[in-house]
Parts: structure tokens; C-alpha cells; sequence
């Protein structure tokens, strides 16, 4: 196992190698520059001045090499649009609210998901079952800019018991949270759901039930453990997404995280904030799909690494 | 058709539900909900409080009789968070309510008077190539230190400065010696700006520039002394914050939000202190940003043309659409002149007299747009788009566009290129709609396949205005000062297009350096417009207008209409402590 870990580790540097040079050529090779403004295209002196100021003066191959110099050593150079900070002192700055919205949304739609689409599957065909699968359906297909717009509209802008955005105190987090944890609440409901019928039919069931053991007792003691793979597989992919910040929520609530600038920065050429969010991007990825083969393992002695 | 009566009970169903109706409509504005509200907004309607006694603020502004509380009187507006709130450290990157720490030489009232500000008065020298400014005595710097021609001599110099990179010091290249400081060639202190005095400032140009005051809106200045002391950054941190405004910072937290307050020590002119107490920039909703509005967490904020006939349409929002000048922003086709066949005249005049403008701006952009037959728009200095002979120059007459495209080898079409438009994206749904009708104009009239192509802004100004690489366009400009000299400056050679005209350059300088009366130089600049639109270097298509929400607990003088009848903020009030800022207050509802 820690020979694997290591050797994945290892996979992943140089992963991120290749997605650096690839970033970094893509991001140079697209027409148009961070500093093109729409009165005046930046002409002479003044443009030199600027280029310059930006270490954007010398051939591709050598600002890379300089990128990946200062990188190495902690660097990653300063944003193009918020010069007064470094790089990583912003991403450091605007991550701690999207950690925060993410993990209470992860917190919240993981059991209640696993939760509800039980509880779907135990009652199959009931009233209860169709509210569930309705709401799954109907959060699954309407997008979570809608939600967040018509909360605001409810909860602000027509009852005023919350703020239509912005960050401070806990109020500023009730609305991001429900629009933004629906959509994998829904999401889980419907496969768990799934799942769970899949497994109630299957002979452990059947034997459990022969052998008397009590209703309530057979999905946490026995179907529960055949759902966490599936789980694990689903799931685990959508945390590196919500860990890194929805620009739909976060712009629409006002947040200041990391999520307006995945798409801000690549609109604006912000070429230092593009480069480390990729790099982030990336690591988080690679160490996100070496937990879930870990836990495989861990969840089924069947699996071997 | 049948006729019901009425029953009693059937009369007292429907009163009861109308009062009911009628209750809850009444309850809706005081935002109480029937639960228990955990949360009041930072600016929610102000409680009506009668006023029993004038009230004054800290600099002793008494407010309006009519005024809700000091504590009210707080303007929350969605200005976002720029890295700095100085013109002088970034221009295009300090969007918001910006330059609120000093005062600029001048300002512009809402009729687009030009006052002093820190300037006390002006007057030319030396054949207008000079300009003597003399300074108010006594505006104190926060800090104690005194505003003098050193702050603002020590701003030029770091505009001009190549390590600091200005992104707007193209802005004043006609400064002597400013465009060899930038680019290294002597020293900063060469500049065409020098400090006589401590009160005394001379602004030399390398051409005789009677326009230099009004260019001057962007003069606000840093701080000399905080300037080597801290930095140029030193406004973005309250500890080292100085300012000579009347606001002061208080609050900066970069993503979220700028508080700026009043600032007690304030000793400039009295006509520039605000009634509000507070003014807090919040950072904007990139989706829907109407929904804060509506909630009242803002009481100002700027929109889209799309939007703004959205909340037109709202009952509950009409009133609060106001749609302004913004900067006097015209879209237009160009031509690209080294490419063929639009070095060709009648080529030209073919695709822009084939336009009908009225009905399709009027349809696409409502009171978003306003049919452009000239590049000054209506209310600028030396329009004459009102005047009869604007819908003269470039007429909608499908028969004589045809023949001029048949006698230029092209009837009905037939061999013409097909045509791409790249479209500005800073117009919005509004500038592309508007952009396809003219394409389908072209198609449909003229027998040329035309297709509108939506482009990323950075690629367009690349494509576009860089490289030359677009046959057809439409592109927009909106001013950086007030006067034809910026407006009509974009079309001198290698500019705005590559239409390189030398009678036209002739023209412009003569018209821009004249410093006679003013009907003279206007005439001068008509002459010049008029040389743009007669040969076809560009088809004007509408001038834009900006729609802005204010609510309606927003009034003041500054909410009345200026001298053609627009009201709400004017430019450049979207940036600086204008004088919409000073003039409103918040009033009981």
C-alpha cells in the first residue's frame, strides 16, 4: 500500500508538469492579452512599460522557465488584477469561505442525500417515495442559479428575513448552502435510491429477512456496506468540485471565494492566478482519486491496488 | 355577453380580499415579515422618523427637512472592491465609486459646467500651450500636511513613471515631455507639469490645448508625503490611509466590501460635503444583481440596457429606471481601408445608407438607444446630431445604396466577399441585436452575405484595433473628457481605425488647438465630423444610454433634472466624488 501511495504520488508530479507546460502554451497561444483596454489599445512605451512590469517580455520558453523557477521556490508571481498580493496570499485569502460553503454543503447533502434515497427505497411506491423522487427529479433538472434566484427573491427581496448576499455572519451562509446543496442532495437521493432497491432484491436480503432479523436492522447492517463503493464512486468526484468553489453560487450570493476567479481569471488573462488555480485544480484531483482507490480498498478486501 | 349580478355576500367576498390585498401591499415596504426576522438588511427603507430639529452633520451640513435620521443617511451602492480606489495607481482597474481621497483640479456639475474643485482658478498662457492653476489655501491632508502643486506634481510624475506602468498614460501624451518620460528617454521630472509655487501649478502641452481644464477631471491626486512614506498602496489599508475629501476610509475588505465615512477633518469646499454619513461599495452580484436591488441591500447600482428594460417593465421597479448619458457612448460600423473593396467609397456609403437605424434601435434597445446619424451625441459639446442636416449625411435610401454597390462592380451582391462583424461584447445583447440587424440589412437589401460574430473582448480589441483584421466591425467609444478634442481625436491616423487622412489630422489639430471662441472652435470640429461621416469612415448606429436603479428614498437636488431634462447621476459620477454624491440624501418614507 505505501509502495502504491508513493508511486501514485510521484504519478502526480508529473502530472501536474505536463498540465503546467500545456496551460501555460494554451494560455499564451489564445488571442488577446491581459492588458488590451477598451478605450485605447496600449501602444509604444506605455505597453513595453506594462509588459515589462509583468515579466511578460521574453519568449514563452523562458517566462516559463522563470514561472516555474520562482514556483519552485513559493512564488507564483502576482495577480495581474489585484497587484497588490501575491498569488497565493490571494487564493489563501478567498479559499477560506469557499472551504467553508463547500464543507457545511458537503456536511449537509451527503447524509441527507444517503438519507433520503433510503428511506425512498424502503417505502418504494408510497406517497412518501414520489415526494422524494419529485424533489430529486426537479432539483436534479432545474439549475442552481434559478434556485439561488428565486431564494432571493423569496427570502430577500419579498420577506426580508435574509440577505440576498454578501459574507459575515452565519445568516450571509443559510440561502448559498440550500441553493448550492440541493443539486447533489438530488443527486445522491436518485442513485442511492437505486442502489438501494438493487440491494434490497439480492439473496443477503432475503437471507436476513429468513433468518428473522428485524426490518430496521438490514439496510445499516447489511445493505449499507454494499452501498458505500458505489458511493465513494459517486461522490467522491463532486467534492473536489465543491471544494473548489461554484462561480454561479458564489457570484450570485456575493461571496468573495475562489470560485468567481476559476472564470474571472481566465476572461481577464490573468495568467499567474490561471496557472496556480490549474496547478490546485490539478493536485486536488490527483489526491482526490487516490483517496477513493484507498478507500476501495479499505471498503472491499476484494480490491487490490 | 351575459351580465352577473352581483350578490351582497359575493360584493363583501371580494372587498374583504381586496382589503386583505390592500393590507399586505401596505405591510410588503416596511420588509417585515409575520415570523421573526433574524436579519435587517444594512439598508433597508429608513423608518419614518420626524424630523423635529434641523440636523447637521460632523462637517455641518444641515439636512433637508424632509431627511430621514443621521444614521440613515447611509448610500449603499454596488461599486465592488477594485485593488485600489486611486486613478492615478490604475484606471481601468479602479471601476466603482472611485477617487474619493482627494480632489481633483475641477469637476463637472450635472449640466457638464466645468468648476474648480482644489483649483481655486485657471487661465491659459503662452498661446493656450500653457495653463496656470492656482490652488484653494488651507485643504489639509488627513495627516495634517497641506494639499499643495507638490501632491499633484508628485502624481504626474509617478503616471509618467516607467516602473509604475500607468494603464492610462496614454491618456496624457499631449503633455511636454510625457510621452519621452514613459518611455525613459528623461527624467519624470521633465514633465510638463510643475509646481511655481506651493499653490501655484503650470501644466505645459506640446500644442496649444484649451481643452487641458476639462481634460483635467483626472487630476485627483496622492498624497506626496504618504506617497514616500508608505507607498503608492497606501490607501488601501486604513491605518495608512490619508485623505483630503470628505470621506474618509474605514472599512476595506477586499471581495466584499469599502466603507468610506465622513471625514471630520475635511477643509475643502463647503459645496462638496455630502448629506449621507456613510458610503458603503458592495461588491456586486455578477448574476442578477437586480434581485439585491429589489431587496433594497442597495439603493444605487448601474445595469445593462437588457436589464434595464426588464425592470422597466416591473411595475414595482419602473420608477426606479433611470437612463443616462453614461459616457456619451456612440456604436458604429467601421471599414477596414486596407482592405479591399472598403478602400472603395461608394462601397461604403452602399452598406451605411442601407441601414434603416430608427425602428431597429428603437425596437432593439427601447430608451437604451438613441438613433445615431452623427459620432456627438445630443448634449455633448458641439452636437449637432439634433440639428436637420445630421439625417442628411448618411440618408436610408435602399435604391441609391444599390446602384452605388452596382457601379462599384458589386449589383445586387453579386461577387462581394461575404462578410464576418466581430461585435464590441461591451455593448451587450443590445449592441449584437442591433449589430445582426444592420448584417441583415446588408443581406436582405443588398444581396452580401453578413453574419454577426460575438467575440471575447480581449480578442476583439486584438483582432480589431490591433491587428487590423476585420473587414467590417462595430465598435464603440465613449469619453474620456468632455470635449470634441477626445471624441473626435479617435479618428486621426492609426487611431481608432486606419482611415489616415492628413487634410482630416490637419483639420482635428487645428480645431483642437483653437482658442478662440468657443462657436468658432465648434465649427471648426463640425467641419472635421462632418469630413468623418461624408466619407463613410464609419456608420454611426445609436448612441447608448446607461440605465441606472436608484430607489426611490434616494432625493435631493441631484435627483432633478438637469437642463435638457435627465435626471440621476451624470458622469463621471459612476467614479468620482461627483457631484450626484453631494447633492442627494435619503429621505423619510
Amino acid at each position: 500500500m505505501v509502495g502504491y501511495v508513493i508511486r501514485r504520488c510521484l504519478a502526480l508530479v508529473f502530472v501536474v508538469f505536463v498540465i503546467s507546460v500545456i496551460t501555460f502554451v494554451i494560455m499564451y497561444s489564445v488571442p488577446g492579452g491581459p492588458f488590451e483596454e477598451r478605450q485605447m489599445p496600449l501602444q509604444g512605451a506605455q505597453r513595453e512599460n506594462i509588459l515589462r512590469k509583468y515579466g511578460m517580455t521574453g519568449s514563452i520558453f523562458e517566462r516559463y522557465i522563470a514561472y516555474v523557477g520562482n514556483a519552485l521556490q513559493g512564488d507564483f508571481g502576482y495577480s495581474f488584477f489585484s497587484p497588490t498580493e501575491r498569488v497565493q496570499d490571494l487564493i489563501a485569502r478567498v479559499w477560506g469561505p469557499t472551504l467553508i460553503l463547500g464543507g457545511i454543503t458537503i456536511a449537509i447533502s451527503l447524509p441527507l442525500g444517503v438519507w433520503l434515497g433510503i428511506l425512498a427505497a424502503k417505502h418504494k411506491g408510497s406517497f412518501l417515495d414520489l415526494i422524494i423522487n419529485t424533489f430529486a427529479t426537479s432539483m436534479t433538472v432545474i439549475p442552481g442559479f434559478v434556485i439561488a434566484v428565486a431564494l432571493i427573491l423569496t427570502f430577500s427581496a419579498r420577506i426580508r428575513l435574509l440577505p440576498s448576499g454578501g459574507w459575515g455572519g452565519p445568516e450571509h451562509l443559510v440561502l448559498p448552502v440550500i441553493a448550492y446543496a440541493l443539486g447533489p442532495t438530488a443527486t445522491l437521493i436518485r442513485y442511492i435510491r437505486g442502489l438501494t432497491l438493487d440491494e434490497l432484491g439480492l439473496d443477503y436480503v432475503r437471507t436476513a429477512r429468513a433468518k428473522g432479523l428485524a426490518e430496521h436492522l438490514i439496510i445499516p447492517r447489511h445493505v449499507f456496506k454494499n452501498l458505500m463503493i458505489p458511493l465513494v464512486t459517486v461522490f467522491g468526484p463532486t467534492i473536489p468540485l465543491i471544494l473548489t468553489g461554484s462561480v454561479f453560487i458564489e457570484t450570485t450570493f456575493r461571496i468573495p471565494g475562489l470560485g468567481q476567479y476559476l472564470v474571472s481569471s481566465s476572461v481577464n488573462r490573468d495568467y499567474p492566478m490561471v496557472m496556480a488555480l490549474t496547478l490546485i485544480m490539478a493536485v486536488i484531483w490527483g489526491i482526490t482519486l487516490l483517496v477513493t482507490d484507498i478507500l476501495y480498498v479499505k471498503l472491499d478486501p476484494r480490491v487490490e491496488l | 355577453m351575459s351580465k352577473q349580478k352581483m350578490t351582497r355576500r359575493t360584493f363583501l367576498g371580494l372587498a374583504g380580499m381586496g382589503v386583505a390585498a390592500g393590507l399586505a401591499a401596505c405591510a410588503a415596504p416596511t420588509g417585515r415579515p409575520s415570523g421573526p426576522a433574524v436579519y435587517e438588511g444594512p439598508a433597508t427603507p429608513a423608518v419614518p422618523t420626524p424630523t423635529t430639529a434641523p440636523q447637521a452633520n460632523v462637517l455641518g451640513k444641515v439636512l433637508p427637512p424632509d431627511a430621514a435620521p443621521l444614521d440613515k443617511q447611509v448610500m449603499v451602492v454596488f461599486g465592488g472592491t477594485p485593488y485600489t480606489l486611486d486613478r492615478f495607481i490604475s484606471m481601468y482597474q479602479s471601476s466603482g465609486l472611485t477617487s474619493p481621497y482627494s480632489l481633483g483640479l475641477v469637476r463637472f456639475n450635472k449640466n457638464y459646467d466645468l468648476l474648480p474643485a482644489a483649483a481655486e482658478s485657471w487661465s491659459p498662457a503662452e498661446d493656450g500651450k500653457k495653463w496656470i492653476f492656482k490652488l484653494r489655501r488651507g485643504i489639509k491632508w488627513s495627516d495634517g500636511n497641506e494639499l499643495t502643486a507638490h501632491d499633484y506634481v508628485a502624481t504626474f510624475q509617478l503616471g509618467a513613471s516607467p516602473e509604475h506602468a500607468w494603464d492610462f498614460a496614454w491618456y496624457y501624451l499631449n503633455l511636454k515631455n510625457w510621452g519621452e518620460a514613459t518611455a525613459g528617454k528623461v527624467p519624470v521630472s521633465e514633465i510638463g507639469v510643475k509646481a511655481l509655487d506651493d499653490y501655484t501649478l503650470e501644466f505645459e502641452a506640446t500644442t496649444p490645448a484649451p481643452y487641458l481644464p476639462s481634460q483635467l477631471i483626472w487630476s485627483v491626486p496622492l498624497s506626496k508625503a504618504a506617497l514616500e512614506k508608505h507607498g503608492k498602496f497606501y490607501n488601501n489599508d486604513v491605518a495608512t490611509s490619508v485623505t483630503c475629501s470628505p470621506l474618509k476610509l474605514t472599512e476595506w475588505s477586499k471581495d466584499k466590501r469599502f466603507v468610506l465615512e465622513l471625514n471630520e477633518k475635511y477643509t475643502g469646499p463647503a459645496e462638496m460635503i455630502p448629506w449621507y454619513t456613510k458610503f458603503v461599495s458592495e461588491v456586486p452580484a455578477a448574476i442578477d444583481a437586480v434581485t439585491a436591488f429589489q431587496s433594497s441591500d442597495v439603493l444605487w447600482m448601474r445595469t445593462d440596457a437588457t436589464t434595464g428594460r426588464v425592470a422597466e417593465a416591473d411595475p414595482s421597479l419602473a420608477d426606479q429606471v433611470y437612463w443616462m448619458y453614461g459616457d456619451f457612448r456612440t456604436y458604429f460600423v467601421g471599414f477596414n481601408f486596407a482592405m479591399k473593396p472598403f478602400d472603395d467609397i461608394r462601397v461604403r456609403q452602399a452598406l451605411s445608407m442601407c441601414f434603416d437605424r430608427a425602428p431597429i434601435v428603437q425596437a432593439v434597445a427601447g430608451r437604451g438607444g438613441v438613433p445615431a446619424y452623427t459620432f456627438l451625441a445630443a448634449g455633448f459639446p458641439g452636437s449637432w446630431e439634433n440639428s436637420p442636416e445630421a439625417k442628411t449625411i448618411q440618408p436610408f435610401d435602399v435604391e441609391k445604396a444599390k446602384q452605388l454597390l452596382a457601379e462599384a462592380g458589386y449589383p445586387n451582391g453579386q461577387g462581394f466577399p461575404k462578410l464576418e462583424i466581430p461585435v464590441t461584447p461591451i455593448g451587450g445583447q443590445t449592441a449584437s441585436l442591433i449589430a445582426q440587424g444592420f448584417a441583415a440589412e446588408v443581406k436582405n437589401q443588398l444581396g452580401i452575405e453578413a453574419e454577426v460574430v460575438n467575440r471575447d473582448w480581449r480578442v476583439f480589441i486584438e483582432e480589431v484595433r490591433t491587428n487590423r483584421a476585420a473587414a467590417v466591425w462595430v465598435d464603440s467609444y465613449g469619453m474620456d473628457y468632455l470635449d470634441q478634442s477626445n471624441m473626435l481625436g479617435v479618428f486621426t491616423s492609426n487611431r481608432l481605425t486606419n482611415w489616415n487622412n492628413e487634410t482630416y489630422d490637419a483639420m482635428f489639430n487645428e480645431a483642437a488647438a483653437y482658442a478662440g471662441p468657443k462657436e468658432e472652435r465648434d465649427a471648426k470640429f463640425y467641419e472635421a465630423e462632418k469630413m468623418v461621416l461624408s466619407q463613410f469612415v464609419i456608420c454611426p448606429l445609436y448612441h447608448e444610454r446607461i440605465p441606472y436603479l436608484i430607489k426611490p428614498q434616494v432625493t435631493g437636488p441631484g435627483m432633478e433634472p438637469d437642463k435638457i431634462g435627465v435626471r440621476g447621476s451624470h458622469w463621471p459620477d459612476d467614479y468620482g466624488l461627483g457631484e450626484f454624491w453631494f447633492t442627494t440624501y435619503i429621505k423619510n418614507m
